[in-house]
C-alpha cells in the first residue's frame, strides 16, 4: 500500500468501521453442520474409491500378497482341474464332459513319445471305449453307441497302432495288439448280442474292421520274422476264432485291403450324422450305403448277411465266402 | 476490522488448500469457520437479505467442496477463489430481476431508526465515511469494500471480480480520491450537511 500513504488515515477509519449485520450463531452452526456432512460424504466416497485403487495397486506391489494370491489361485485351479478330470473320466458318451475326456486322452497320448507306451495307451483307450459301450447298453442309451463305436474304430485303425505294422522293432507290441483285438472282438460280439434295435449293424462294421486290422498285424508280424504268429492251424485262423465267429484268413482278404493297410475301404457314417454328436437321439438312422435301409438292422456296406454273426470283410464277394466255407467244411 | 483476526498468511492458505484437497476434516472446518461469515457479509452487501445471503454463502461452500472433489478447487489463494465464486453467484442470481445492488456498511440498519440514531450519535465521523462510500460508483465501492473491509489483496480482488490488476488499482485509487474529496468537504462544513 505504498501508493496509498496519502489515504492512510482514511483507510484506518474504514478498517475500524463495523461491517454488516452479524450472522446469527445458530444459523451459522446449521450451515456448518450441512457443510461438514457434505464434506464427510464426499470424503467417504473418495476413500472407498481410493481404497479400491490402493488394493488394486497393492496387488501388484505387495509381493507377499501376490505370492499368497498365486498359491490360492493355483490351489483353486488345480482342484478345479482335478475335479474336471475326474468328472470327465467318469463321463459317458452324450455327457457334457465326455468331449473333455476325449481331449484329455488325446493330450495324454500326444505327450507320450515312446511308441510302445503309446500303443499300450491306445489299447487302453480302446478298452475304455468298449467299457463305455457296455455302460451305454446297460443304461439303454443306444443312440450313442454308433458314435462310440466309431471312436473305437478310429483308435484301432489309428496311426499309433499302425506303427507296429511297419516297424519290426515293435513286433512285441504287435503281439499285444493282436491279443487285445482278439479279446475285444469277443467283447464286441457279446455286446452286439445285448443291444436291441438297429445298432447291431454298427457292431458288424466295427467287427469287420477289427478283423482286417488284426490280420494286418499278423501279416506284419510274420513278415518281420518274429516268432510265428499266430500258431498256424489247419484253417489258418487266429486264436479266439470259433466256429461261431469265424474270421477271414489273411490270404482271403482282397488284395487292395492288404496292400493299403490301415485304410478304411468302406464308407463309415459321417461323424455329423452320428448320434451323440450333432444329432442325438437319431440312433436308428442307417449308415450310408445300406442295402436295406430302415429295417432296424442296418447292414454294413458289403455285407450280404447282416446280423448273422459272420461278418464278411469289406469288399468280400459273397460267392468267395461261400467257397471258403465249403473249403473249411472239407 | 473483524476480518483481521481471520487473515491467513499465504503459507497458511497453501497448507489449508493442501489439507482440504485430502478432505482433511479439521482443515475443512477451519476454512468454514474463517471464511463463512466474511463471504456471508459480502453477499449480504448485494442481496440485502439475510436469508438469501445465507443461502448463497452456503452455496459457495457447497461449490467449494464439489470443486475439491472434482480436483478443480483453489490452487493459490483460497480466499480469492471463495470471493470469486460468491461474486459469480451474486451476478447469476441478480441477473433475472436486477434487484441486487451493492450495499454499504450501515445500510443494514436503514430501517432500524433506533440503531441508526445511536450510531449517528456515537460516530458522526463513521456516518461521513459511509456517505463518502455511497457517492462512489458500484465498482469503486466493491473494490474499496473488498480491499479495506474484507482485507483482500489487490491480486485477490482482481481475481475475485474478474478484473485486471490495473483496473482494480485504478478503481481503488479513484475511489479513495473521491472519498477524500468528500471527507475534506465534510470537514470543511464540519458535518453540518449530515
Amino acid at each position: 500500500m505504498k501508493d496509498l500513504y496519502e489515504f492512510d488515515d482514511m483507510i484506518r477509519e474504514l478498517n475500524d468501521l463495523q461491517d454488516g449485520k452479524p450472522l446469527e450463531p445458530l444459523r451459522k452452526a446449521s450451515a456448518r453442520r450441512l457443510y461438514m456432512a457434505q464434506a464427510e460424504r464426499i470424503a467417504k466416497k473418495k476413500s472407498r474409491a481410493s481404497s479400491v485403487a490402493r488394493k488394486g495397486f497393492s496387488l501388484f506391489t505387495n509381493s507377499r500378497f501376490v505370492l499368497r494370491a498365486a498359491l490360492v489361485l493355483l490351489l483353486v485351479f488345480s482342484s478345479l482341474f482335478a475335479g474336471t478330470v475326474y468328472a470327465a473320466e467318469a463321463s459317458l458318451p452324450g455327457d457334457l464332459m465326455y468331449s473333455v475326456n476325449l481331449k484329455i486322452e488325446e493330450t495324454h497320448l500326444g505327450l507320450v513319445t515312446n511308441p510302445e507306451r503309446a500303443i499300450g495307451l491306445s489299447l487302453s483307450f480302446s478298452d475304455e471305449r468298449l467299457s463305455e459301450i457296455r455302460q451305454l447298453v446297460s443304461i439303454g442309451r443306444y443312440e450313442y453307441i454308433p458314435s462310440t463305436l466309431d471312436l473305437y474304430r478310429k483308435i484301432i485303425t489309428g496311426p499309433v497302432l499302425a506303427k507296429a505294422k511297419h516297424d519290426p522293432a515293435l513286433a512285441a507290441s504287435s503281439v499285444r495288439i493282436i491279443e487285445t483285438l482278439t479279446e475285444q472282438e469277443q467283447e464286441l460280439r457279446s455286446l452286439r448280442a445285448d443291444v436291441v434295435g438297429g445298432s447291431q449293424g454298427y457292431f458288424d462294421q466295427v467287427l469287420a474292421v477289427l478283423d482286417v486290422e488284426r490280420q494286418q498285424h499278423v501279416t506284419a508280424l510274420n513278415v518281420s520274422g518274429y516268432d510265428e504268429w499266430p500258431p498256424q492251424t489247419d484253417e489258418g485262423t487266429a486264436p479266439g476264432d470259433s466256429g461261431q465267429d469265424e474270421s477271414m484268413p489273411a490270404e482271403l482278404w482282397p488284395d487292395e485291403v492288404l496292400e493299403n493297410p490301415g485304410q478304411d475301404d468302406f464308407t463309415w457314417l459321417d461323424e455329423d450324422d452320428l448320434p451323440g454328436e450333432s444329432n442325438p437321439g437319431q440312433g436308428n438312422s442307417n449308415p450310408p450305403g445300406l442295402t436295406n435301409p430302415g429295417h432296424g438292422n442296418p447292414t454294413p456296406p458289403g455285407l450280404t448277411n447282416p446280423g448273422q454273426g459272420n461278418p464278411t470283410p469289406p469288399g468280400q464277394d459273397k460267392d468267395k465266402v461261400k467257397d471258403k466255407d465249403k473249403d473249411k467244411g472239407k | 476490522m473483524p476480518f483481521s483476526s481471520t487473515r491467513l498468511s499465504s503459507l497458511n492458505q497453501k497448507e489449508l488448500i493442501q489439507r482440504a484437497n485430502t478432505f482433511d476434516k479439521e482443515a475443512l472446518a477451519a476454512i468454514f469457520d474463517i471464511f463463512y461469515e466474511p463471504i456471508y457479509q459480502y453477499i449480504y452487501r448485494h442481496a440485502r437479505d439475510d436469508k438469501a445471503a445465507e443461502d448463497l454463502a452456503s452455496e459457495v461452500f457447497h461449490q467449494f467442496l464439489e470443486s475439491l472433489n472434482m480436483r478443480h478447487g483453489p490452487k493459490k489463494s483460497l480466499k480469492a477463489w471463495l470471493y470469486r465464486t460468491a461474486h459469480n453467484l451474486i451476478i447469476e442470481k441478480a441477473q433475472p430481476d436486477k434487484s441486487y445492488n451493492f450495499g454499504l456498511p450501515g445500510d443494514e440498519y436503514e430501517d432500524d431508526t433506533e440503531v441508526v440514531s445511536q450510531q449517528a450519535e456515537n460516530s458522526i465521523r463513521n456516518q461521513a465515511l459511509i456517505q463518502a462510500l455511497r457517492q462512489l460508483t458500484d465498482k469503486q465501492q466493491e473494490v474499496i469494500y473488498l480491499r479495506f473491509f474484507q482485507g483482500l489483496r489487490l491480486e485477490e480482488v482482481a481475481y475475485a471480480l474478474n478484473m485486471t490488476l490495473g483496473t482494480v488499482k485504478s478503481l481503488q485509487h479513484r475511489g479513495l480520491q473521491s472519498m477524500r474529496r468528500y471527507l475534506q468537504d465534510f470537514d470543511e462544513y464540519d458535518g453540518k450537511d449530515l
